[in-house]
């Protein structure tokens, strides 16, 4: 595992949590600790030439994963015509702790 | 004109291509993984490995994470832990009966819809001559009810 792997491992859980806020609380957490045990896995079994950037590749944009996870859901209805605003994100609850 | 052979160097970045893959992927991809299954429960990074080696089945590695908790949810398989040699406890995913329904009625339906898919698109357009009888099915020309769909 090199430090390089670690902070961008750190780095990508960090936008998955700012990209999944409009997920409910437990299908956020389902995927955060379904990706860092990904990363987990694949920095520990890493090649020595692999690069960080290869891996976080091949793992997919964060806003993929959030559109992935939401997509058994009906689409938002339009907020303007809505009685209800949307919840403020931290209402949603804290981002799960990160990675030891 | 159509040549049908797997294109392994096709070129997943062209929107269009990625367009095409993606609708493709809805509805097939979930058999996929429930076949993976059949055999025995399987740990989810494992899953996701089989699948992105396969050039064309997943967008990304990551997206195959949340497709299977969407399965979770559906009913379609369910999850243990289960302690590992090296490391923390692992995920595990095992089909249920529902799941083992599903993909016994997808392994009946897909040789024909692939028959059916391949029977068009395996056909180069190609003019016929005027006293054809019979057209081929690519060159057969929509009914009004059909275009207005």
């Amino acid at each position: 595992m090199t430090i390089d792997m670690t902070r961008w491992s750190e780095a990508y859980l960090a936008e998955l949590d700012r990209a999944s806020l409009a997920l409910s609380a437990d299908r956020r957490a389902e995927l955060r600790e379904q990706i860092s045990g990904h990363l987990a896995v694949e920095v520990a079994g890493a090649r020595p030439d692999e690069q960080a950037r290869d891996l976080l590749q091949r793992l997919g944009d964060p806003a993929d994963l959030v559109a992935e996870a939401t997509a058994d859901q009906p689409a938002p209805a339009d907020v303007s015509a809505s009685a209800h605003p949307p919840r403020p994100p931290e209402a949603l609850g804290p981002a799960p702790a990160r990675l030891p | 004109m159509y040549d049908m052979e797997p294109d392994l160097a096709m070129n997943p970045a062209d929107p269009a291509v990625a367009d095409a893959l993606d609708r493709l992927r809805r509805g097939a991809v979930e058999p996929c993984v429930l076949t993976l299954l059949i055999s025995a429960p399987a740990y989810a990074h494992d899953i996701v490995r089989a699948l992105s080696a396969i050039p064309g089945l997943v967008t990304s590695e990551g997206t195959a994470y949340p497709m299977l908790s969407r399965m979770r949810r559906a009913g379609l398989v369910q999850t243990h832990w289960q302690e590992s040699p090296s490391g923390p406890p692992r995920r595990y995913y095992a089909l249920t009966d529902e799941g083992s329904l599903a993909v016994a009625a997808f392994a009946r339906a897909w040789p024909t819809f692939r028959h059916a898919a391949d029977t068009i698109v395996r056909t180069p357009p190609r003019a016929e001559p005027a006293d054809s009888v019979v057209p081929s099915p690519a060159t057969t020309i929509p009914t009004t009810a059909q275009e207005s769909r």
